[in-house]
């Protein structure tokens, strides 16, 4: 089991990284830097970040590139697909709106902050099967992007008045003489603190708070007749607390940035190790110091020596959406690019429906995306992108030419491209067509992870 | 693949010197335990759920032909003593299930009757509710019965999948759950390496697939390890299905030419496989025959009939039958007596069908009076979720209480509970 | 003087050959070649009017149609074409000519492509292609062979012709795929050498019955015009007996085929041969498709199909701006009747089904003779386009409306009365599922259009939240309504439509001999296309994985490909002797 002194060592584990003799800035890191800040990255982008260096491709993957996978540059690419995404109507299908979404996670310019859109969608983990309404759920991926990188608070703040998430947590009616307290107790346990960090008499009192908040003909609106707006006390605070207080209320907890911090520590860094408090609380600390911008814990996480550490390698399972899109924009698949609607059904096959989490939990994650099943689907979405049988899918990858076109001899180009130094390239023996070597590299249980 | 990369693939892997190549390439220790996964995977006891949709007319599938009652209520869609099949001196089948009472009469069949919950809905919606949900209070929609039992069973880490609906309708509310995924499944794709190519240059890749991740890795890594065993044991099980089906490749289906013959099908052949799935499930819809019941009505007893015993007789010779127990439910009965267009409306009570190595073949419970209805409907005397519990504590080895409630005491349909 | 010649050369003269001797002349003894086949040949392929075809592709009004298909345009503005074109012009002055006058003149009597078979060997076959001006072919051939050596002889390769002699005739042979000899002033070309030679044999008089002497072939052959682009004929029971397996049509096809295509399914799997012709005139271009029917005549089941004597499909309805419509001839209560002989059992108990769900509507009528039977055998569907700027809410997705135009039987008003009822009680049934799935319901109205009451339906609108941007379902597209005409019966999706269907249906038309007709309208196609193009583009992106860009390209294609195709008539008659298809395309018809 690979273990680091770093996980002890808080302050030297979040300093900013410096290449050394021990721990160079080789082609491992950098595709696991695209690999867990992006969607995983094409070779030329990957020799351009080796020669420049850490602080300048973290820098990069922050702001996003100038140009996106089709030409375009990124604010044409971004308003184009806002565009797609404000025509989305009610008799859209979930295939529609998770084509649109993966479409644009292939080729967009900023895949960090498609990323972390993908983390709140997680996080703030809400059904199209139980809302039943495409355009509410369009809207609130369009609110998660909005924010992605941005200030949790407001986030915190658009998301309590988000009217998909208000029907996914019954809380359609906040009545004065019946508080509602679902919406307080997934604010508290899922959203914002954790367990166990609140007591049942905040939860009640939240709920009096959120009290006059209605979703009414899918619009939100307060409601000043049904607030009850007596004196509550939450988190030991008194007040007459509304529904716009209880943001504020919740990030100033210590128990938040701890939370959130600890999701960033599992999304970026492993999800099969925990992190001691101590590890956790320099982040927390950096979180708080920004005024809850989510950007700051993770531009500290994403240029730390950790980050880069050989431990923490791997640490991670790819999910489904990790592994398409991954694949994809490594294997230059972008004109044409594959159909992003079939696309979206294999993520599925593969246990990942983007727009219908199983809980409010989200997907678990790690080794729950690992069963029979979805290893062989994984298997064959690799036979369907290398291989011309599938007409939505395959057909579009010159394995050979992918190669020839960046000049490498095939095998050591996908092994560098795909898995850099999880395994030694001869394993795969002698072995020389392009595509043969491509589609096993991609079957291979390494490549299955982060 | 071309014949010449089939060729470089053989030659090239199999002569590699860093590799350790040949039969068993993979340690001994994940090795045993990907045997070992197997075998407890063919102990495991696998239910089978058949959701009849529209209200299957009860009267007239297990049919009390020699009661008054009986013939007083039907006249158009009396059915004549003569073609009945006989399950006992009052009761038989409808004589379009041939296939079934042979089933019965090998003692493969309980026919409990007279199931069904206290007052009863007549809503389509709300009573399917109330069966797939086992719960009779209204609203309570978060999970299915199945799906309960999935999320407090769970399939081990990396292994098959807990549980799989067969069908293209939308997935059932039974199976709805708070943590496992069940996949929805119409054709065997799903289970297949997608390989180009004819037969050998399949065999070919998928074996160069199977030594890629069977190869030595220098460090031990846990993670990496354990999806390895998973992408072994999903490509086994695949193997396995595939020589299966080229078992079956030349020969004629045995199945007949129905929609559930065919899901039943799909499901045998994945039992067969040896995935270690253990609760199937899929639906037959057409049994809401308000009008011109008769000859619809004989045609899905025929399809049922004949689907169940292909089926049965598929897992017989493949010696699984005693691991497979098949339910078969509605979401009620119809009413005693027929309406004006030859067909009848919805009720109440109605049998079920449990197919397997039953204790108890034959009727269970007496037969619904008739002299005391429920506003013109059957009374129950069995409720449904009696039969659940025996299914979840008696077959499958689940507690029941926490899935249906304490107070469903399990009927005994499969004999002495193992220890 | 040496001859500078332009590089890859040979590439250039082989497609200058190929272009040069494709379309050929006029007709004037016919093409060479029938006389040379023999009687059983299993595929004779003629192409009557090599001149009439080049004719129509050099026709100005049809270059104008093929520049407005975007690949085609990109493919005249590209290298390649140039390239392709210098070297036409190049060969044809060599030949002292220009390019069109030379295959004009190399223009002749036609080509002639036959394939012949028996049970057990391999099949061969040969092309005939004859000149107007033999002397031209002499000296274009001598030619093209002399350029050939040469061009090997430059690059120090060998002579790529080997040459041959059977006769007293030269066989020459440039790749080992292909042999070729002059006979009788007419170039033959096939496989092997052996092929060419038996041909050779029988035109220098060895005895074979010919295929003129086909009573079948003639007939077809007498029926050629002068439109005839080209024709053919295959000898289906020659195929049946060489490769039973491949050949032959399987008893029972599915029900869905068995339902629409019965008799032409069986006709087909009977038949002795297949004839096809294509003929283009100045604005039409029209494929022909005959199939004998059987000899012993169809089945008594299948035979229930068939219009009888006098009886045949109305003439479609053509409504203000209709896209497509259907007219059909069909005694479904006959057909209704013998189901149980054509189709699967398995199939006829889901038929019990349909006899149910229909009785419930129709208070327990039998299926067969008391609702089939009411309706007469003329069908008729309609879709056309709506006038969407008059809606209110106007629909994202824009549908067209599509309608059902029955017949009643005279002297059954039950029928028309309970055809009423039943859709009522279908949209009353249509809003209790709409309450579960939290859908509009459909509110009831009734218009009077002369005389004519019209039951329709429309869906409520839900009054949206003042200030948001709503999304309109494509439900709104649909106003279900339903109204008698004299005998006619209308079901329509649309109340538009049905305003304009009535006084259609009342136009008496000529009457027409098919039983099958279908006509569309490739503008009106186009049109209802253009009117969704922001949804055919991002389907086309999310389907296909297009940036925006290439996919409003393929969409664009799409429209100009439907506005060439015009309007276009798809007709099936069942004529004593044979079943006739014909496929009619009116090009660019505005």
């Amino acid at each position: 089991m690979n273990t680091s002194p770093l996980l002890d060592d808080p302050t030297r584990a979040w300093a900013p990284f410096a290449p050394g003799a021990k721990s160079p800035w080789n082609l491992a890191r950098v595709a696991h830097l695209h690999r867990r800040a992006g969607f995983a990255a094409p070779w030329s982008i990957l020799q351009r970040d080796l020669k420049d260096g850490p602080v300048a491709s973290v820098d990069r993957l922050l702001k996003g590139e100038a140009t996106s996978g089709d030409g375009q540059t990124a604010d044409e690419f971004d308003t184009l697909l806002d565009s797609m995404n404000a025509g989305v109507g009610s008799d859209a299908t979930p295939t529609r709106l998770q084509g649109l979404w993966i479409y644009r996670m292939i080729l967009t310019a900023r895949p960090l902050r498609e990323r972390m859109t993908l983390f709140w969608h997680n996080h703030f983990a809400t059904s199209l099967t139980k809302v039943e309404n495409p355009v509410l759920m369009q809207r609130q991926n369009d609110l998660l992007r909005e924010h992605a990188l941005g200030n949790f608070q407001t986030m915190l703040a658009v998301i309590g008045k988000d009217p998909a998430m208000l029907v996914w947590l019954d809380s359609t009616a906040n009545r004065k003489a019946k508080p509602n307290e679902n919406y307080a107790r997934e604010v508290m346990e899922l959203f914002t603190l954790g367990r166990g960090r609140y007591t049942e008499k905040d939860i009640q009192e939240a709920a009096r708070a959120f009290t006059g908040a209605f979703v009414v003909r899918d619009r939100y609106s307060e409601l000043p007749a049904q607030h009850d707006d007596g004196s509550k006390t939450i988190f030991g605070k008194t007040g007459r607390f509304k529904p716009d207080d209880l943001p504020g209320l919740l990030v100033s907890q210590p128990a938040c940035a701890e939370f959130l911090c600890g999701k960033l520590y599992r999304q970026f860094v492993s999800e099969v190790d925990a992190p001691s408090p101590a590890l956790i609380a320099p982040l927390a600390k950096v979180f708080r110091d920004s005024g809850y911008d989510i950007s700051a814990p993770l531009r500290t996480i994403l240029r730390s020596n950790l980050f880069f550490d050989d431990a923490v390698r791997r640490r991670r399972v790819k999910s489904p959406v990790d592994i398409a899109v991954g694949t994809i924009r490594a294997l230059e698949i972008v004109k044409p690019t594959v159909s992003a609607e079939a696309l979206a059904e294999s993520c599925g096959r593969m246990g990942q429906t983007l727009y219908a989490p199983p809980s409010v939990a989200g997907w678990d994650g790690g080794t729950a995306w690992i069963n029979t099943t979805a290893m062989l689907n994984r298997t064959n979405l690799a036979l369907a992108l290398l291989g011309t049988d599938n007409a939505q899918i395959g057909g579009r990858c010159d394995a050979k030419a992918l190669a020839a076109k960046h000049g490498v001899e095939s095998r050591k180009f996908y092994t560098d491209l795909l898995v850099q130094d999880a395994f030694d390239s001869k394993i795969l023996g002698l072995v020389k067509e392009p595509a043969e070597v491509a589609t096993l590299v991609l079957t291979t249980p390494e490549y299955q992870l982060a | 693949m071309s014949a010449n990369r089939r060729d470089f693939l053989r030659s090239s892997l199999a002569a590699s010197t860093l590799v350790s190549m040949g039969a068993s390439s993979i340690p001994g220790f994940l090795s045993q335990s990907a045997r070992a996964a197997s075998d407890s995977k063919n102990n495991d006891k696998i239910l089978v759920v058949v959701q009849l949709i529209g209200g299957n007319d009860g009267l007239n599938t297990v049919v009390p032909h020699k009661l008054d009652g009986y013939s007083k209520a039907r006249r158009a869609l009396r059915l004549a003593s003569g073609q009945i099949h006989k399950i006992s001196d009052e009761i038989g089948l409808h004589p379009s299930m041939g296939e079934m009472a042979k089933l019965v009469e090998a003692g493969r069949v309980s026919i409990v009757q007279g199931v069904g919950y206290p007052n009863p809905d007549r809503s389509h919606f709300r009573s399917m509710e109330i069966w797939e949900t086992a719960k009779l209070e209204y609203g309570a929609l978060e999970t299915g019965w199945l799906g309960r039992t999935l999320d407090a069973n769970p399939a081990a880490a990396g292994s098959d999948i807990a549980g799989l609906h067969v069908g293209t309708r939308s997935l059932a509310l039974a199976l709805k759950s708070k943590k496992t995924e069940v996949p929805s499944l119409t054709t065997l794709e799903q289970y297949r390496l997608q390989l180009g190519g004819d037969i050998a240059a399949k065999r070919e890749v998928r074996d160069a697939l199977e030594r890629v991740a069977r190869l030595d890795r220098p460090a031990a890594d846990p993670l990496l390890g354990f999806v390895r065993r998973s992408t072994l044991a999903a490509y086994d099980s695949s193997k396995k299905l595939e020589q299966l089906n080229q078992q079956q490749a030349g020969k004629k289906s045995t199945y007949p030419d129905f929609g559930l013959a065919r899901r039943l099908e799909l499901i045998a052949q994945i039992i067969k496989a040896g995935f270690g799935t253990r609760i199937y499930y899929t639906s037959l819809d057409g049994f809401d025959t308000h009008a011109n019941q008769l000859g619809a009505h004989a045609a899905l007893m025929n399809q049922l009939s004949d689907s169940i015993a292909a089926f049965h007789k598929d897992l017989t010779n493949a010696g699984q039958a005693d691991r497979v127990a098949l339910l078969t439910f509605s979401e009620f009965g119809r009413r005693v007596a027929e309406n004006a267009s030859a067909g009848t409306d919805h009720g109440a009570a109605a049998p079920l069908f449990v197919v397997g190595p039953v204790s108890r073949p034959g009727l269970v419970g007496a037969h619904p009076s008739f002299d005391d209805l429920d506003d013109g409907d059957l009374k129950h005397h069995t409720d449904f979720r009696r039969v659940y519990a025996s299914l979840l504590e008696g077959w499958l080895g689940c507690p029941a209480a926490p899935v249906v409630g304490a107070e469903f005491r399990p009927m005994e349909l499969f004999g002495m509970k193992k220890a | 003087m040496p001859i500078r010649v332009p590089r890859r050369k040979s590439a250039l003269i082989w497609s200058a050959i190929a272009i040069a001797l494709v379309p050929l002349a006029a007709w004037a003894d016919g093409p060479r070649g029938a006389e040379w086949t023999s009687k059983d040949a299993v595929i004779y392929l003629e192409a009557s009017h090599p001149k009439v075809l080049l004719d129509r592709v050099l026709d100005p009004k049809f270059q104008t149609y093929l520049a407005s298909i975007p690949p085609y345009a990109r493919y005249l503005k590209s290298d390649v074409y140039k390239e392709q074109k210098a070297g036409v012009t190049f060969v044809s002055a060599l030949l002292e000519t220009t390019w069109e006058e030379g295959i004009r003149s190399l223009a002749g009597g036609g080509i002639v492509f036959a394939v012949e078979a028996e049970k057990g060997k391999a099949p061969w076959g040969f092309i005939a292609l004859t000149p107007s001006d033999p002397a031209f072919l002499t000296k274009a051939h001598a030619k093209l062979l002399e350029l050939a050596r040469g061009d090997a002889k430059t690059k120090g390769q060998p002579d790529p012709v080997k040459e041959s002699e059977h006769q007293g005739i030269k066989l020459y042979s440039m790749s080992k795929d292909a042999t070729h000899a002059i006979v009788n002033d007419t170039l033959i070309v096939s496989q092997s050498a052996e092929a060419v030679k038996t041909v050779i044999d029988r035109a220098r008089g060895g005895k074979i019955a010919s295929i003129a002497t086909n009573a079948d072939w003639k007939a077809r052959h007498d029926r050629v015009s002068a439109d005839t682009v080209a024709w053919g004929l295959v000898r289906l029971d020659r195929l049946r007996e060489i490769d039973p397996k491949k050949f032959t049509i399987p008893e029972m096809v599915n029900p869905g085929q068995t339902f629409l295509f019965a008799p032409w399914i069986e006709a087909a799997r009977k038949a002795p041969w297949v004839a096809a012709s294509l003929n283009w005139s100045d604005a039409h271009l029209v494929a022909n498709v005959t199939l004998p029917t059987p000899a012993n005549g169809y089945s008594q089941s299948i035979k229930t199909y068939l219009p009888p004597k006098g009886m045949s499909a109305s003439a479609p309805l053509r409504p203000k701006g209709v896209i497509a419509s259907l007219s059909l001839w069909r005694d479904l209560s006959a057909i209704w009747e013998v189901r149980n002989d054509l189709f699967s059992p398995q199939f006829v108990q889901g038929l019990a089904q349909l006899d149910t769900f229909a009785g419930q509507f129709f208070g327990g009528r039998d299926f067969g003779s008391g609702i089939l039977g009411a309706i007469s055998s003329n069908w008729r569907i309609v879709v056309a386009t709506q006038d969407y700027s008059k809606m209110n809410p106007v629909p994202d997705l824009k549908l067209p409306g599509f309608a059902l135009v029955i017949d009643l039987k005279p002297d059954d008003d039950d029928f028309a009365q309970r055809l009423k009822v039943a859709f009522q009680s279908f949209v009353g049934l249509a809003n209790l599922g709409a309450a579960q799935a939290k859908a509009p319901s459909l509110e009831l109205i009734s218009e009077d259009v002369n005389g004519i009451t019209i039951a329709s339906t429309r869906f409520m609108v839900s009054k949206a939240a003042p200030g948001a941007k709503v999304s309109v379902h494509q439900r709104h597209n649909f106003t279900p309504s339903v109204a008698q005409v004299d005998n006619h019966f209308i079901l329509s999706s649309s109340l538009g439509l049905i305003k304009d269907l009535i006084p259609a249906v009342r136009e008496v038309a000529k009457p027409t001999d098919s039983t099958l007709l279908i006509e569309a309208e490739g503008a009106a196609i186009a049109g209802i296309l253009d009117v969704n193009r922001q949804r055919l583009i991002t389907q086309n992106m999310m389907e296909k994985g297009n940036d925006k860009a290439a996919a409003g390209g393929e969409i664009d294609l799409l429209l100009g490909l439907l506005r060439y195709a015009g309007h276009g008539t798809l007709t099936a008659k069942d004529g004593d002797k044979a079943v006739d298809f014909r496929l009619d395309f009116a090009l660019g018809a505005k």
